[in-house]
């Protein structure tokens, strides 16, 4: 009966308090260090250092939240980081390994050093191997597709769009997408439900106008297109449609199939965007180191620097939220890097933990 | 008043036997959050009086008294942003912290570019033109936030292949674990309106920059490459804004290469790549009285270092570039007698510095010093490092007072011989009150690591050269000069010397067609890797003085089809002429044979140069 009694009101207490914060670490990529910083926010430090490749940038959690898929634009590659182990368990390469150079000359190394059976440059262009470090077909968005077994692939170069096969690790689709005017860099993709959906800029510095293109996710036929500012740095997927910040002005544009863009202000520079809520959206403002609270039903937003103790956090880049959701963990890229700890019902920033400069995503992952 | 004299004299003759016995010249005060500071012209090395120092985020200002420096205290403790204002110059900027002993800043200003007009509501491209190309910046309409259509727009710009000491900042994605940047390319943006006051661009608005590839970076950074980019925020004392920029052909003439990316804040901007591939070098830091503690370094492309009691610390630097290294040291209350010893002196102050360009250590002490690849440890796991058993040493001292012109020659096959001069620099750069310089010390080194100390040639002289060392064509020499001879190197410079240079096809007494003639020479050291000569010749038809009876050639190719200077320019006149071929290496430059100072440190500027005249030729040029 006293059992009974106990196990009931322990019932009631977890159900009447909000979820807590299971334990999990935070992953940053950091573009500078070849590396993923594993931070435990407990500790507010980074416990390790692992080395993935070449410019790592965007990464994305698996459903089952067991594998992060870091994409390196400086080794054509992604890597994936077992959640367990915080190990690289796999890379991939993204686009195939060339044989000739842009002008046309044969890459004698490639052959010597059999470079077509490597899954990613990194194994041969990384600090102190062959030069130049950055190499390829700098690719840059990442997507699931819709079971999951798969992922897309947007390159800059040639405006390639690529789909990796997870079993087999290997590509198996490739296209280079027709250009929109002078928008032939495939920016970012994302997955709307059974639409794939791209943005494709101008070569940068430009003030040309890009698009964002949906295409069907089986057969990657175009379904739709609309014009958007100059420089999209981020697509992010809502229930029917996408949001896409423009990164060379204040703005966010959401773009439906068939429908005008709608423009909701931020404050200069959205780069980063991360769903906090029902019809809310955290936008991470580069140039004006703010982020922007948006709400897409009535347009408004709230917009607050990223200050903490007189110090300004400069150039936040994306962030994630932390299980009970009650926190955005946003990466401050300058020359510093800090990951800070933002409250999202306070809108301020709580702490500002160390991590190495010039670093760009971040994922949540369960302590396994 | 003769009491006072005697109680002075013998307090410093007391100091001075304190400092020998206990190597008591490093236990001088050194006051705790304190910034000092020395501030001279990047392009003469002349220290500059008058420069107004401002504290970020404070009322505090300083000015740089007749020696160029300055000294701030009572600091709070942290991360203290600079900067500097001088007419004439671009904004300067720089960082120190103030911790429990004084730190120093070395900042060099750069003459700021031609002042432009712009209104505000037109695009327009402006740009400063240098040997490097041509520095551009590109407005769209009405992006500037102003209603003032009267701007003044002013492009700096810096090559930091030779003036990286005026770049503000440390260049460094710190963090966590701090990368060190590699610099590339950069210029100052200044937008100016009618009140003087500083115009940026409106918010979410852009302007597009494009900066030259420094010809030396070239074979790096090819067409296509992309390169990060980013703006120096004076408020935070940090590069920012990190923005990828691609390598392009220039807008403005269609064959330079740069780096074309958008700016959002006009400021200080430019492109450097973290640096992949590092090492860590051991430094060991040192003055006079021996082993240096808490002296900061700086490494460029690298990162920074406070060494330790024993003078020794471990810093990260880029491989396979040859990097600079600064070590300072500052002292307050102290003055330097003339002994070299440290005296106490109540709001003197004592600013030691010593630089390493990696690049001139040919053949001397610390050329194969200890390096690990990969980044230093942590500092907690520095000290468990064993002691590496051949430093990279510096040594530092007073910088000197006043300022130094030097003017090497290399004789191939003969003397090097260095004429140095102290004086005050005037507007040109020219030194006024021009004095022979005496007890310098100078060596000379050649690229096998020969060395050789130069000797006055009589006191007084200013005269240097060096006994039983014949300089070789072909080779290259670096001078490390010693000016005020107190220990530290205080300018340095490297040329090669001319290779064995003779004509080819040519010979006295011979006889060629005017039409078909092509002149070749050879040279000993044409193969050399950065070899670098301009050879000029000439065609003179003895007794004529017409356009068809001359011909001339200045550049680095070793053959010439001599034409005369007609339009279009045809076979030189028959008849008899005489051929002159003469070879120049060092710090000359350009058709014109540009003069550019190749020597330089801070308080000094010079050139090293090699000449080599082959003896004139007579021949008989006949009709087509």
């Amino acid at each position: 009966m006293r059992v009974g009694m106990l196990l009931g009101l322990i019932g009631l207490v977890a159900c009447s308090s909000p979820p807590s914060a299971r334990p999990h670490y935070v992953l940053v990529s950091q573009a500078g260090s070849s590396t993923v910083a594993v931070i435990d926010p407990t500790q507010g430090k980074t416990i390790q250092h692992i080395t993935v490749g070449g410019l790592p940038h965007r990464m994305i959690l698996s459903p089952d939240g067991r594998k992060v898929y870091v994409v390196l634009v400086g080794s054509q590659a992604v890597a994936e980081v077992d959640v367990r182990s915080l190990a690289v368990t796999r890379t991939f390469l993204t686009a195939p390994v060339p044989e000739r150079r842009a002008d046309g000359t044969l890459i004698q190394a490639h052959f010597d050093q059999d470079a077509f059976a490597q899954t990613t440059c990194f194994a041969c262009h990384n600090p102190g191997g062959a030069k130049p470090f950055i190499v390829g077909e700098r690719p840059v968005g990442i997507a699931f597709s819709s079971d999951f077994g798969r992922l897309f692939i947007s390159h800059i170069r040639q405006g390639q769009l690529s789909e990796i096969d997870l079993e087999s690790g290997k590509v198996v689709r490739a296209v280079n997408l027709p250009p929109s005017g002078s928008a032939n860099e495939a920016a970012d993709v994302a997955r709307v439900g059974s639409k794939l959906v791209v943005a494709l800029r101008p070569r940068q510095p430009s003030t040309e106008a890009s698009a964002v293109r949906w295409l069907d996710e089986q057969n990657w036929q175009p379904l739709a297109e609309a014009p958007t500012g100059s420089d999209p740095a981020f697509v992010l997927p809502l229930e029917e449609g996408a949001l896409v910040s423009n990164f060379e002005s204040n703005t966010l544009s959401l773009h439906v199939p068939g429908a005008a863009p709608q423009r909701f202000t931020v404050t200069p520079g959205p780069l980063g965007m991360l769903r906090v809520g029902e019809g809310q959206v955290l936008s991470l403002n580069y140039y004006s180191n703010a982020v922007s609270l948006l709400d897409l039903k009535t347009g408004q937003s709230e917009n607050h620097r990223l200050e903490l103790a007189g110090t300004t956090f400069v150039n936040p880049t994306h962030a994630a939220l932390s299980p009970d959701r009650r926190l955005a963990y946003i990466v401050s890229s300058g020359t510093e890097g800090r990951l800070l700890v933002f409250d999202l019902k306070s809108a301020r920033v709580l702490r500002a933990i160390p991590i190495d400069g010039l670093s760009f995503d971040v994922v949540v992952v369960e302590r396994l | 008043m003769k009491k006072t004299l005697g109680l002075v004299a013998l307090m410093g003759f007391l100091a001075a036997c304190g400092g020998e016995n206990n190597s008591g010249g490093n236990t001088a005060p050194s006051a705790p959050n304190t910034v000092a500071g020395l501030v001279t012209d990047i392009g003469s090395g002349v220290r500059l009086a008058g420069v107004t120092v401002r504290v970020v985020g404070s009322s505090r200002t300083a000015t740089t008294d007749n020696r160029g420096e300055f000294i701030l205290q009572n600091l709070p403790a942290g991360l203290v942003k600079l900067d500097f204002e001088k007419a004439g110059y671009a904004p300067g900027h720089g960082i120190a912290e103030s911790t429990s002993s004084a730190q120093t800043v070395v900042v060099a200003l750069k003459k700021e570019g031609t002042e432009q007009g712009y209104d505000p509501t037109q695009a327009r491209t402006l740009f400063q033109r240098t040997e490097a190309g041509p520095y551009a910046v590109i407005f769209q309409p009405n992006s500037l936030d102003t209603t003032d259509t009267n701007l003044r727009v002013v492009v700096t710009p810096l090559d930091p292949t030779k003036e990286d000491t005026a770049l503000p900042g440390d260049l460094v994605a710190g963090g966590a674990s701090p990368t060190p940047l590699a610099p590339v390319t950069f210029a100052e943006f200044s937008i100016l309106d009618s009140q003087n006051r500083r115009i940026n661009l409106k918010p979410g608005f852009s302007a597009t920059v494009e900066l030259p590839i420094p010809p030396e970076l070239r074979s790096r950074y090819r067409i296509g490459d992309k390169i990060h980019c980013y703006a120096y925020n004076p408020q935070t004392g940090r590069w920012e804004d990190f923005v990828e920029g691609t390598v392009e052909r220039s807008s403005v003439d269609g064959t330079t290469p740069v780096l074309r990316a958008s700016i959002r804040h006009f400021s200080w901007y430019g492109g450097a790549p973290a640096v992949q591939d590092q090492e860590c070098v051991d430094v060991y830091v040192s003055n006079r009285f021996g082993p240096l503690e808490g002296a900061v370094v700086t490494a460029r492309p690298g990162l920074r270092a406070v060494t330790n009691r024993n003078g020794r610390a471990f810093i990260t630097i880029e491989k396979g570039v040859p990097v600079n290294f600064t070590a300072t040291k500052t002292y307050t209350d102290t003055f330097v007698d003339n002994n070299g010893n440290l005296i106490p002196k109540p709001g003197a102050k004592v600013i030691d510095i010593g630089k390493v360009y990696e690049e001139d250590l040919i053949g001397l002490d610390g050329k194969n010093y200890s390096r690990t690849p990969g980044p230093c440890p942590g500092a907690s796991v520095q000290s468990l490092r064993p002691a590496a058993t051949n430093p990279l040493p510096i040594r530092v001292a007073p910088a000197p007072e006043g300022f130094f012109q030097a003017i090497a020659l290399l004789q191939p096959g003969g003397v090097a011989f260095v004429q140095l001069e102290k004086g005050i620099p005037n507007a040109d750069g020219d030194l006024d009150n021009a004095e022979p310089a005496s007890g310098a010390q100078i060596i000379i080194s050649d690229n096998t690591g020969k060395t050789a100390t130069l000797s006055e040639l009589a006191p007084g002289s200013g005269a240097y050269f060096a006994n039983n060392f014949t300089v070789e064509p072909g080779k290259r020499y670096t001078l490390n000069i010693d000016a005020d001879g107190n220990g530290s190197v205080d300018g340095s410079g490297s040329a090669f010397a001319v290779g064995n240079v003779a004509w080819s096809n040519l010979s006295n007494g011979g006889s060629y067609s005017a039409s078909s003639l092509t002149a070749t020479w050879s040279d000993s050291a044409a193969a050399q890797p950065g070899y670098n000569v301009l050879y000029q010749v000439y065609f003179q038809r003895n007794g004529g003085s017409g356009v068809s009876d001359l011909a001339f050639y200045m550049g680095s190719e070793r053959s010439f089809q001599p034409r005369a200077q007609t339009n279009p320019p045809t076979p030189l006149a028959a008849g008899t002429y005489t051929v002159t071929l003469n070879a120049f290496s060092g710090a000359f430059s350009g058709g014109d044979l540009d003069i550019t100072d190749n020597i330089t440190g801070v308080g000094m500027q010079g050139q090293i140069y090699s000449v080599q005249p082959v003896n004139p030729i007579t021949i008989t040029l006949t009709a087509p």
